[in-house]
C-alpha cells in the first residue's frame, strides 16, 4: 500500500523514498519496491508458529501435552529474561538525523507507519504528514504483543502532538482521532482498483486477516450454524458454494488453523490460501458471489473496496459506502445474512474503481496551503 | 436377579492421567453411587479394564477413594515473585523440566501404542459377568484402548450392553477436538451403537443429536431414552471442608475448562464492553474456574496481555471441589456460555447453590436451566451483553431472581436417573422374556 500510495505521489510532486533503521536513508522507488520486497514479513514467524501448532495438534495426546507445556513454558521463561535484562528503555531511538537524505527545512514527511523519532525531525524543520491506517494496536493492545502496543501507543501520543497533518484511511481511525485526540484528520478513501478477471461466481470469499484480529473464528462460526442447517442426508460440499478464507496469516490464528485440520477444512466446505498476492486476489473476487471482509480494525478498508469495484456485493464490519454493514461480534445475524445471499444472491455494486493516482491527488490536496 | 454391572474403566484412566475429574467422570461416579442404593432391586456391581485388557470387578470403596483423591487434589499456585531474578530462573526451571517430561511422553505413548496393538492380538473376555447380565457404559470409553473389543466380548458371552450417551459433540463439532480424538470417539461410539442393546442419552438435544447421527448412518430410528441426570454432587460435598479462601468482592462465576467450545473468548469481550459501559465499580469481576484446555493458547495471551483487563478477571486453575462449591454459593450470579453441550451440569449447579445463571440458548442448556436460568445468543456478543447488563443494573431484581431459586428449584436425586436407567432396563428385559408372537 504504502508504495503504491509512494508511486503515484511521485508522479505529482518531488518525492523521495527513505528509510529510518535507524538513519534517513534515500531509497530509489525500484530499490524502494525491492526493500519492501525483501523486509520479512511481519507475520512469517508467527505463520510458521500457527502452521508448527496445528501441525503438532497430529501428535499422540501425551507427546502434544508435554511439547506444549514445554513451549508455554520457554516462552514464559523468555518473557521473564527479557523482563530481567531489560533496562530502562528511551521509546525513540537515539541515532543522528543523517543529512544523506538531504531534506531540507520545510520539506514534507510522510508517514505512514509507526516509526522512530519524528521530533528530531520535526526539529530540522521537516513538516510531517502522519497517516493514520492502524488502530488496533491502540484500540486492542491484547490482539498484539505488549511491545507492539507499548511502542505503538508511546509513539502515536508523541508522533500526534508533532504532526502538521493527519491524514485517516478508515472511519475508525478518523473517529478515534476526533474521539480521543480532538484531531480532525483529513480522511481519504483508499484504493480500489477494478480486478480484470472474468467474473464465474461459485465461491463465498472472506477476505482479511486470518484469525482473531481478522474476525475468522466468527466467519467460520457463521459457516458451522449454516452446516447445521442442513438436513443430515445432504453433502454439504455438494450443496454449498465453497467458503475460501484469503489473506495473511495473523498473529492469532492458532485456533483457526488448528479448527481448520481438525475438521478436515469443514468437511471440505473451506478452503484456506494463505497470503494472496494481487493477482490471487483478482481471480478470488472473480469466482466470488459475494464477499465478506468484517475485520474490526482492518486499516485501509482494502478489501471491501477491492470487493465493491469489482462489482462484488460486500458484507463490511465498517461503514463502507455500497457495502452492508454487519456486527464482527454476532455469527448468528452473520449467518443469516450469508443464508440469504445464498439464496437470493445480492445486486451487483455499482462502486466506482479507484486509482491511487486519485488517493495522491486528494492527500496532495488536503497538503496544499 | 439381573446383576448390573457398570463400567467405571474411564474414572481411573482419568484419575490416572489428570488431576481433576469433567462432568462426565462425576456423573459416571454419582449414578454408580445411586444405583448402589437400587442394591435391593439391582444388585450392582463395577468393572475395569484390568492388567490383561479384560474386564474386573472393582470395589466401590476403590472408585471412591479415587474419585475424592480426584476431587480434592490441590497442589500450590506459584508463590509470588519476588524479584525478576527469581521469577527467570522459576519459569526456566519449570520450562526445562517440562522439557524433561516430553521423553517419558513418547515412552508413554510408544507404551500405549504397542498395548493396543497386544489388546488387538488378544481374545477379550467377559470376565465376572455372566449370561443375561447387564453391562451399562455410561462413561468415556472412548480414550481405553480395546474397550470396544472388550465390550463386544460381554455381548458374545450373552450380556446385554446399555449405552448412557453424554453427547456426540466430537462428531457435530470436530474443529474443537484433534483429529485423531475424534477418529477415535467415532469408531467407538459407531461400534457401541453396533453393540447397544439400549440406548440412553442425558437430554432431548443429545438424543435429537443422536437420531441425526443415526441417519446419517442409514439406520431406521431406535428407542432411545432420555433420563435426567441429577443435580449437584451431595456425596462429595458431604466429604469436603469448607475451610477455603473466597474473595472480598462481588463476582461473577463461570465454571469450565477453559477452552473454545465453552466460548470464553464472548465472556471476556462482553465484559470488556461491560466495563466501558458502566466502569470498573459497577461491574463486578469475573472469576473463570478451572484448567486452561484445548485452543486456549490466545485467550490466555489476551487475558495476560489486558492484564486480565486490568484486574476485572481471574482465572482459577485446579480448585477443589470444596473450593468450587464455596464459590457458587458466594457468586452475584454465574454464566455459562458454551457453545455446545450435552447438558450443562454448571446452570443446574449454579441452581442447586441457589445461585442464577446466564445460559446459553443452545443445544442441552435450556433443559438444564429450564425456565429458573435467562439465556442469550452465545454467538451474539451483544445478545450476551446485553443479558449480563440487564441484570448487573438491577440488583433487586437480582435478588427477586435468587429469592425464586431458592424457593422453585427442586434437585433432581440421583437416584430418580437410577430408578429409570433400571426401569428401562427391567422393560427391556420383559421384552426378551416373553415368547414372540
Amino acid at each position: 500500500m504504502a508504495l503504491s500510495l509512494g508511486t503515484a505521489l511521485a508522479r505529482r510532486v518531488d518525492l523521495r523514498f527513505c528509510r529510518r533503521r535507524p538513519e534517513l536513508v534515500p531509497l530509489t522507488p525500484s530499490r524502494a519496491g525491492r526493500e519492501l520486497a525483501a523486509v520479512p514479513h511481519g507475520g512469517r514467524k508467527t505463520r510458521l508458529m500457527a502452521l508448527l501448532r496445528a501441525r503438532a495438534a497430529r501428535l499422540p495426546r501425551p507427546v502434544r501435552i508435554a511439547l506444549g507445556n514445554t513451549l508455554r513454558l520457554q516462552s514464559r521463561a523468555h518473557a521473564a529474561w527479557r523482563a530481567l535484562l531489560s533496562l530502562p528503555r528511551a521509546s525513540v531511538s537515539r541515532g543522528p538525523v543523517p543529512d544523506r537524505a538531504r531534506a531540507a527545512p520545510g520539506d514534507l514527511l510522510l508517514v505512514l507507519a509507526p516509526s522512530g523519532d519524528l521530533g528530531r525531525l520535526q526539529a530540522k524543520g521537516l513538516r510531517l504528514v502522519l497517516a493514520l491506517a492502524e488502530t488496533q494496536p491502540v484500540l486492542r493492545p491484547d490482539r498484539v504483543t505488549p511491545q507492539e502496543a507499548e511502542e505503538a501507543s508511546l509513539w502515536q501520543d508523541h508522533s500526534l502532538k508533532i504532526a502538521e497533518h493527519v491524514v485517516a484511511f478508515c472511519p475508525q481511525a478518523m473517529s478515534w482521532l476526533q474521539d480521543q485526540s480532538g484531531i480532525t484528520p483529513q480522511f481519504i478513501a483508499a484504493a480500489s482498483p477494478v480486478p480484470a478477471e472474468p467474473a464465474r461466481r461459485d465461491i463465498v470469499l472472506a477476505l482479511g486477516e486470518i484469525g482473531v484480529t481478522g474476525a475468522t473464528p466468527t466467519v467460520l462460526q457463521a459457516w458451522r450454524h449454516l452446516l447445521d442447517k442442513l438436513p443430515p442426508q445432504i453433502d454439504p460440499a455438494r450443496h454449498l458454494p465453497r467458503l475460501v478464507l484469503a489473506g495473511p496469516i495473523g498473529p492469532l490464528a492458532t485456533t483457526v488453523l488448528m479448527q481448520m485440520t481438525n475438521s478436515g477444512n469443514f468437511g471440505g466446505t473451506v478452503q484456506l490460501i494463505a497470503d494472496p498476492s494481487t493477482q490471487d486476489r483478482a481471480r478470488l473476487l472473480a469466482r466470488a458471489q459475494f464477499c465478506i471482509a468484517i475485520a474490526p480494525h482492518e486499516a485501509w478498508l482494502r478489501s471491501a473496496g477491492e470487493s465493491l469495484a469489482a462489482g462484488v456485493a460486500c458484507l463490511s464490519a465498517q461503514t463502507v459506502s455500497g457495502a452492508v454493514t454487519v456486527d464482527p461480534d454476532n455469527a448468528t445475524a452473520l449467518a443469516l445474512q450469508i443464508s440469504a445471499w445464498l439464496n437470493t444472491p445480492p445486486p451487483a455494486p455499482s462502486n466506482a474503481a479507484r486509482s491511487w493516482d486519485e488517493v495522491a491527488a486528494d492527500l496532495l490536496q488536503g497538503l496544499a496551503p | 436377579m439381573t446383576r448390573l454391572w457398570v463400567d467405571m474403566g474411564d474414572l481411573l484412566s482419568f484419575a490416572a492421567e489428570f488431576r481433576r475429574p469433567s462432568g462426565i467422570q462425576r456423573v459416571l461416579f454419582e449414578l454408580g453411587g445411586a444405583l448402589r442404593g437400587l442394591a435391593d432391586r439391582a444388585e450392582p456391581g463395577f468393572v475395569v479394564t484390568g492388567a490383561e485388557g479384560r474386564f474386573e470387578a472393582i470395589a466401590w470403596q476403590r472408585i471412591a477413594e479415587t474419585f475424592h483423591h480426584l476431587a480434592t487434589d490441590t497442589r500450590p499456585s506459584l508463590a509470588p515473585r519476588r524479584s525478576r531474578l527469581a521469577a527467570a530462573l522459576r519459569c526456566q526451571g519449570a520450562a526445562l523440566l517440562a522439557a524433561a517430561r516430553i521423553a517419558p511422553a513418547l515412552l508413554v505413548a510408544l507404551k500405549d501404542s504397542q498395548r493396543q496393538r497386544r489388546l488387538a492380538r488378544s481374545v477379550p473376555q467377559a470376565g465376572p459377568m455372566a449370561p443375561g447380565d447387564v453391562l451399562l457404559v455410561a462413561g468415556a470409553g472412548w480414550a481405553e484402548a480395546g474397550h470396544i473389543q472388550r465390550v463386544h466380548a460381554a455381548r458374545l458371552a450373552g450380556v446385554r450392553v446399555a449405552l448412557l450417551v453424554h453427547d456426540l459433540i466430537p462428531l457435530q463439532r470436530p474443529e474443537w477436538f484433534a483429529a485423531h480424538d475424534t477418529q477415535r470417539f467415532s469408531a467407538w461410539m459407531n461400534g457401541m451403537l453396533d453393540q447397544s442393546d439400549v440406548l440412553f442419552t442425558i437430554s432431548q438435544a443429545t438424543k435429537a443429536d443422536l437420531v441425526r447421527h443415526l441417519t446419517r448412518r442409514g439406520e431406521a430410528s431406535r428407542p432411545i431414552s432420555v433420563v435426567r441426570l441429577g443435580d449437584g454432587f451431595p456425596a462429595l460435598s458431604a466429604r469436603t471442608n469448607t475451610n477455603v479462601p473466597l474473595p472480598d468482592y462481588s463476582f461473577a462465576l463461570f465454571v469450565s475448562t477453559i477452552e473454545a467450545r465453552k466460548n470464553h473468548a464472548l465472556l471476556v469481550e462482553a465484559w470488556r464492553r461491560l466495563l466501558e459501559m458502566h466502569g470498573p465499580h459497577t461491574v463486578p469481576r469475573l472469576i473463570l474456574a478451572g484448567r486452561p484446555g484445548g485452543q486456549s493458547d490466545e485467550l490466555m495471551h489476551q487475558l495476560r496481555a489486558s492484564h486480565y483487563l486490568d484486574g476485572h478477571v481471574q482465572v482459577i486453575t485446579d480448585a477443589s471441589d470444596a473450593h468450587i462449591a464455596a464459590l457458587y454459593r458466594n457468586a452475584a450470579f454465574t454464566v455459562f456460555p458454551s457453545l455446545y453441550e450435552g447438558w450443562g451440569l454448571p446452570v443446574t449447579e449454579s441452581l442447586a447453590a441457589g445461585r442464577p445463571c446466564l445460559a446459553s440458548a443452545t443445544s442441552s442448556v435450556p433443559e438444564a436451566g429450564g425456565s429458573l436460568a435467562r439465556y442469550f445468543d452465545p454467538l451474539d456478543l451483544s445478545d450476551a451483553v446485553r443479558a449480563i447488563s440487564s441484570v448487573i443494573t438491577d440488583p433487586d431484581g437480582l435478588t427477586a431472581w435468587a429469592d425464586r431459586i431458592s424457593r422453585e428449584f427442586r434437585p433432581v436425586p440421583w437416584s430418580r436417573m437410577a430408578c429409570e436407567i433400571w426401569n428401562v432396563l427391567e422393560l427391556d428385559r420383559r421384552r426378551l422374556d416373553q415368547p414372540e408372537a
